[in-house]
């Protein structure tokens, strides 16, 4: 004790994973979890199995983390691995949780249908990504202005905000989603509008 | 996932409308593969689709998505739990043979339970902690009449041009309408505690400012000189500005010294819970004028790293990397005391270190994320048998 001790450490997310932290486990999760749920879901539909089928990738991810070299491959095995526990809940009402995990399989060996729903998971999340950009603020006041119609005065007594804040949050609002989504794809600023709505 | 990367990226081009002619060939190869590709691609390019399909992405979780999200993660870890304990008890099986040895067995057993137990204890302590998860990009600017603007976290850079002041994307700081900066203005930019910002100056130097630190400079630079002030730390890769034959110099004053520079890259460290003023040069070199008495001013280069105090001043040749990079969102120790690493944690997670005993003398070497969440980093510590753990705010060394 009190000794003097020198302590080599050289750690990224993978090395935490590596050597077994929790933690850096619920990390992936956090990045990762919705579109792993989206894509189990486009697999299995039920969404309690989906759930299911995510836990079972994690805790298979768990057990192969010495394996990873890049954050990549960690990606590209969670897709592979919920693909065939999908496949196989399918085929035997998830009778076979336990299926035998070939680490050589990779994206690329996916059927096109499994591989297209892949892709189009990493579409969505991509343009989720540029639209969960817009800060709560401007989220707010732009929703308040636009879809229940209030004035600068109720918005200010609701939010708290003084009436330049509120300007300001709105015009920045605009500005980013004109920056975000070029004027040629009107409809794509629907789909941002209809997201703000979901939103709360 | 490089290729699936591409198509990506090939596809978010396609629905924005702008591909390029060899992008849209690009395009076209992939989706002739498989008609599975020509649906998705079909798919996505109807609006309604592709909404529909946002809306679903968006509401994946169903109602209740922070209890959702909980649940998963409670259940991942149940089994994972389950996984190891399994395994331990096999350790405890024992053979018929081992018959002679039963009662040493269960002494041993004895205190297998006992300690599991103990570590079964820790656990569920642990469980109830909640993670804190790291700093990021926050400030605060502050305008020569008072006013402070919180910035933006989703960018990371400001820079002042003709009395506006602008995000790295182009957005404005300030919306129109509101008073505009005028060049004899001071202003500051503060970050906090877990935060990190970039500030380009009118004259195009660019400064990384560290957790905890500040910048006060003036909107334009006028006279002879280009000065700024900073507390805490400081990133500064310096623009040499040459007029009319002139050269100006540019000043960075901190506690216990002022630095100056014609361009050059370097890292100035001057927080008030350290004794000395650290500077790194990076690149070309600096002129450094210390303010304790009796002091001459000193040149640094490149490679070389001053501590000045108020009784004096040494100098040494460093890897400077390790001293920037934080700027490149790491953390960089190299025999760093234990007390010093706390120190930089303390400042990117905003908590504070309470020492239960005495200050682990180990050295630490090594690089590590910072963007970890703040358990993450704790328990890559304990692996080196340092005991830390997070209660609430602080992070308590046993």
């Amino acid at each position: 004790m009190g000794k003097f001790r020198p302590v080599q450490i050289d750690h990224s997310l993978l090395d935490a994973l590596r050597i077994g932290s929790e933690s850096a486990l619920d990390t992936i999760l956090k990045k990762h979890g919705r579109k792993l749920l989206y894509f189990a879901q486009s697999i299995v539909k039920k969404p309690e199995i989906a759930e299911e089928v995510v836990v079972d990738s994690m805790v298979k991810l768990w057990e192969h983390r010495e394996t990873f070299e890049t954050s990549d491959s960690v990606s590209a095995f969670l897709y592979v691995v919920i693909k065939n526990l999908g496949i196989n809940y399918i085929k035997s009402s998830y009778a076979s949780r336990e299926y035998d995990y070939e680490l050589t399989e990779t994206l690329e060996s996916l059927d096109p249908d499994a591989y297209a729903k892949i892709v189009r998971t990493e579409l969505l999340q991509s343009i989720y990504d540029e639209v969960s950009k817009l800060p709560e603020k401007q989220r707010e006041v732009f929703k308040l202005t636009y879809f229940e119609e209030l004035g600068t005065e109720e918005i200010c007594e609701k939010l708290n905000m003084s009436a330049p804040a509120v300007f300001t949050n709105r015009f920045r609002a605009l500005e980013s989603l004109r920056l975000v989504f070029k004027e040629k794809n009107m409809w794509l600023g629907l789909v941002v509008l209809q997201m703000l709505l979901s939103k709360h | 996932m490089k290729k699936t990367d591409r198509v990506v990226y090939l596809l978010r081009r396609h629905i924005e409308a702008t591909l390029t002619e060899e992008e849209q060939l690009e395009l076209d190869d992939w989706v002739n593969i498989s008609p599975e590709y020509r649906h998705l691609l079909d798919t996505v390019s109807d609006p309604k689709l592709l909404l529909s399909a946002l809306v679903d992405f968006e509401e994946v979780y169903g109602e209740n998505e922070s209890g959702a999200i909980k649940r998963t993660k409670r259940r991942i870890k149940e089994r994972i739990n389950k996984a190891s304990s399994t395994k331990k008890t096999r350790l405890y099986r024992m053979r018929w043979q081992q018959y002679a040895a039963v009662i040493f067995l269960i002494l041993i057993a004895g205190v297998a339970v006992w300690e599991v137990n103990g570590v079964r204890k820790v656990e569920s302590q642990s469980a109830v902690v909640t993670d804190i998860e790291p700093g990021g990009r926050k400030a605060v600017l502050t305008l020569a009449d008072g006013r402070k603007v919180t910035l933006r976290e989703d960018q990371g850079s400001i820079l002042l041009e003709n009395g506006s002041m602008h995000y790295a994307d182009g957005s404005t700081v300030l919306a129109d309408g509101e008073v505009s900066i005028a060049d004899t203005d001071f202003v500051s930019v503060s970050v906090p505690k877990g935060g990190v910002y970039q500030v380009v100056l009118s004259d195009g130097t660019e400064v990384w400012l560290n957790s905890s630190s500040q910048l006060r400079y003036p909107a334009r630079f006028a006279g002879s000189t280009r000065a700024v002030e900073l507390k805490g730390e400081g990133y500064f890769a310096v623009r040499s500005l040459n007029k009319g034959g002139r050269r100006y110099p540019f000043v960075v004053k901190t506690r216990q010294q002022e630095i100056e520079v014609l361009g050059t890259q370097f890292n100035v460290s001057a927080y008030t819970d350290q004794r000395e003023v650290v500077t790194t040069l990076v690149e070309g070199s600096v002129s450094i004028m210390p303010e304790y008495t009796s002091a001459n001013a000193f040149l640094l280069k490149s490679g070389y790293q001053s501590a000045v105090s108020i009784n004096g001043r040494s100098i040494r040749q460093v890897n400077t990397s390790q001293y920037t990079a934080w700027k490149d969102d790491l953390f960089y120790f190299k025999n760093t005391s234990f007390a010093d690493m706390m120190k930089q944690i303390s400042r990117w997670y905003d908590v504070d270190v309470i020492y239960k005993g005495k200050v682990p003398k180990d050295t630490f070497s090594g690089k590590m994320s910072r963007s970890l969440s703040l358990m993450t980093v704790l328990e890559l510590l304990n692996l080196s048998s340092v005991n830390v753990q997070i209660k609430g705010k602080s992070v308590v060394v046993n």
